[in-house]
């Protein structure tokens, strides 16, 4: 209480603030609420002096009385929607996500379905119409395979390809009457036998055979002639005269270029830059002409483009497509990795040939080489599909 | 030598004067006030040991040690006292009113932002709150002088509070007095017209028995239902004001007020009966149009306004 009671009759603020911090003993606090039920100024004070505190307790809350009224009725306005803003957010979120979900579920459906047409017009014409040639793939034959097989059809009414994956050759059994006898043989690896050099045969899938029309685009017929001229020109052409005399036939039934079999298959050379990367096999069988078709993987080239031909040897493959551009997979065709261009002209057409050499050398270096050819006849040729030099012819 | 609850506060603040060492006699009394005195830390603001001993046996006996007036104090409960004090506010208030630099500037960083604050916080206003702070500082300050002699309202403080509180209670107490000077200085066309005398004579002379009831219901109210009803109905504080003074829940407070609002009733009626009405007149009677009564609430719930502390004066 104050030291001069007889001069103020209320509580000093020492007392009034221990009774509002409830500092008092309970017989200082009688006195003292007693007072305050009879004294509307010291009311006023203590609950003052409370509400101050308590906004000291709480900053925000002195802040928010102190601002207008109309901040105060806008801050309350918001709050009050802020919940439905959120949910409003909410559910536009969903929406959108809802719409990209249907959105890609229509394009995945409308791509499913295009597939499906395409395959299954594909398939169609593989059934109806014969199979533009691929340059470049090159078949082995096997050494059981006996040259029986002759080629007497010409290009339109063969036009076999090879698939530069899994290429499964098989020889059709020859129809009575026709020229030799083929056995039945299987070469899972491109590896052709010395002295088979720029020749190839006819691969097969083990399954479905077609009958091959002779209906080749126009277009398809340009790039198979340009595609054989270029070969003509290279080292082709000696590779072609070394089969000539088995099977003169067969030189004629390949006028874009392919690599003729010895005598028991034909050269396949894979022109079609629509069907490049699939692995469409045949076998001719005189003049009926067996064609087998097994779908693989298409080559997916990291430019984007078809390949124009494609060969597999020792584990690696190689895909030239129709820019010229060379590219070397190790993994079966599952990556692709570009070469760099170490030849001139623009490359159309690459092949494997046997190593040539000594027998220490041969033993050292790999069985098979690979060749480029340009589109001038010149020839280049490397071990690993990544150095290149120019044929020494 | 010791110094017991029953001496003068002047003979007692004698015994501790600075420089002597130890306003207590006995062990006891230099363990607690070894320990009371560094907690508050005194010596930072240079204050000397024994001065803090009279100031510490200045507050004990002015109070009593917090016991009813007569009562001897044990060392237990002056002991218990004096831990209770907020020491470390209550020297650091000696030293800003003894001029201590170095506490004026502690007690400038700690309180100087919460003054305005709370200042702000009382008056509603930034402006007349940052003013009142401004004047209450220089007031604290020391900046008014009697016959002479530097005044500072921290003298005053006896740490049985915060500090922080005691000033916001201050503060509270400049604008109060503040605004019931101004209040006075009002128009007269703004106060209320007196009631022409002969409705009074006319009301006083059929109502007298209710009023005598109503005014002997009251004055027998309890200090705290007192209160409570005038909170509520006077001051117009809400339950949850109410309930923050009092530090109970508001629901205890709308209880209370039930309760003495019930008790109030009962005791109006037993008053009417007391003058030979019946059960059934006294109900009667209470259903009287209030305005018809001459009776002014607030003057008969503060009837007693100062004589707690005139009482206390005396003493």
């Amino acid at each position: 209480m104050n030291s001069n009671y007889k001069l103020d009759p209320h509580p000093d603020a020492e007392s009034l603030n221990a009774f509002v911090e409830q500092a008092l003993t309970e017989q200082e606090r009688g006195p003292i609420l007693a007072h305050l039920a009879e004294c509307g100024r010291c009311r006023q004070v203590v609950y003052l002096a409370h509400q101050a505190a308590e906004m000291e307790a709480e900053p925000e809350l002195a802040v928010a009385a102190a601002a207008p009224r109309s901040a105060a009725w806008k801050e309350s306005w918001f709050r009050s929607w802020r919940l439905a803003w959120v949910t409003a957010g909410a559910l536009a979120v969903t929406m959108t996500a809802a719409y990209v979900v249907h959105v890609r579920r229509v394009e995945i459906a409308a791509g499913q379905a295009r597939d499906a047409r395409e395959a299954a017009t594909r398939n169609t014409d593989m059934a109806l119409t014969p199979q533009t040639p691929r340059l470049g793939t090159q078949v082995a034959p096997p050494p059981a395979v006996a040259p029986a097989l002759s080629v007497t059809n010409t290009l339109k009414q063969q036009t076999p390809t090879m698939a530069p994956k899994q290429l499964t050759l098989t020889a059709m059994p020859e129809p009575a009457g026709e020229a030799g006898a083929m056995s039945s043989s299987r070469i899972d690896e491109v590896a052709p036998p010395p002295g088979a050099s720029g020749t190839g045969y006819s691969a097969m899938s083990a399954g479905t055979k077609y009958e091959l029309k002779p209906v080749v685009a126009e277009r398809q017929q340009e790039e198979e002639e340009r595609a054989a001229a270029a070969l003509e020109a290279g080292k082709l052409a000696t590779e072609k005269r070394s089969l000539a005399s088995a099977n003169e036939p067969a030189k004629r039934a390949a006028p874009n270029g392919g690599m003729l079999a010895p005598a028991t298959s034909s050269a396949q050379i894979d022109a079609d830059p629509v069907h490049a990367g699939s692995f469409d096999a045949g076998v001719r069988h005189g003049e009926n002409l067996a064609f087998a078709v097994s779908r693989v993987k298409p080559a997916e080239l990291p430019s984007g483009l078809p390949a124009v031909s494609t060969v597999k040897a020792r584990g690696s493959s190689l895909a030239v497509d129709r820019t010229g551009a060379v590219f070397l997979s190790g993994d079966l065709g599952n990556h692709w990795e570009s070469v760099a261009k170490q030849w001139s002209g623009r490359a159309v057409a690459i092949r494997v040939e046997p190593a040539v050499g000594t027998n220490e050398s041969a033993q050292r270096s790999p069985a098979v080489v690979f060749e480029i050819v340009n589109d001038q006849g010149q020839v280049w040729v490397s071990a690993d599909g990544r150095i290149w030099k120019a044929k020494q012819i | 030598m010791g110094i017991t609850p029953v001496q003068s506060v002047d003979g007692a603040a004698g015994e501790g004067v600075p420089g002597q060492r130890g306003a207590f006699d006995g062990p006891l009394d230099e363990i607690l006030l070894d320990e009371l005195w560094r907690q508050c830390e005194g010596a930072s603001w240079g204050l000397e040991r024994g001065e803090f001993s009279r100031i510490l046996f200045d507050i004990g006996a002015a109070h009593n040690y917090g016991l009813d007036e007569g009562a001897t104090a044990s060392r237990l409960q002056q002991a218990a006292y004096f831990r209770g004090l907020r020491l470390g506010d209550l020297v650091l208030a000696r030293a800003c009113a003894a001029g201590n630099e170095r506490a004026w500037e502690h007690f400038v960083a700690i309180y100087r932002e919460p003054l305005v604050r709370a200042a702000i916080a009382i008056t509603g206003s930034d402006t007349l709150g940052r003013e009142l702070a401004d004047q209450l500082y220089a007031e604290l300050f020391g900046l008014t002088t009697r016959d002479g002699e530097r005044r500072c309202p921290l003298k005053s403080y006896r740490g049985r509070g915060s500090l922080m509180g005691w000033l916001r209670t201050t503060l509270a107490q400049r604008h109060v007095d503040h605004h019931r000077r101004s209040h006075r200085e009002q128009p007269l066309e703004e106060l209320d017209a007196p009631a022409p005398a002969f409705e009074a004579e006319k009301t006083a002379s059929e109502l007298t028995v209710l009023e005598k009831a109503v005014e002997g219901a009251l004055k027998s109210c309890e200090a705290e239902d007192r209160l409570l009803l005038a909170a509520y109905y006077l001051d117009g504080r809400t339950l949850l004001q109410i309930a923050g003074v009092l530090h109970v829940h508001e629901a205890t407070v709308s209880r209370k007020l039930k309760r003495a609002c019930e008790e109030i009733h009962k005791r109006v009626v037993k008053n009417l009966q007391s003058t030979g009405m019946s059960r059934r007149a006294a109900d009667e009677a209470l259903g009287t149009d209030p305005r018809d009564l001459d009776l002014n609430l607030k003057k008969l719930l503060q009837y007693s306004q100062s004589d707690a502390f005139q009482e206390k004066a005396g003493r």
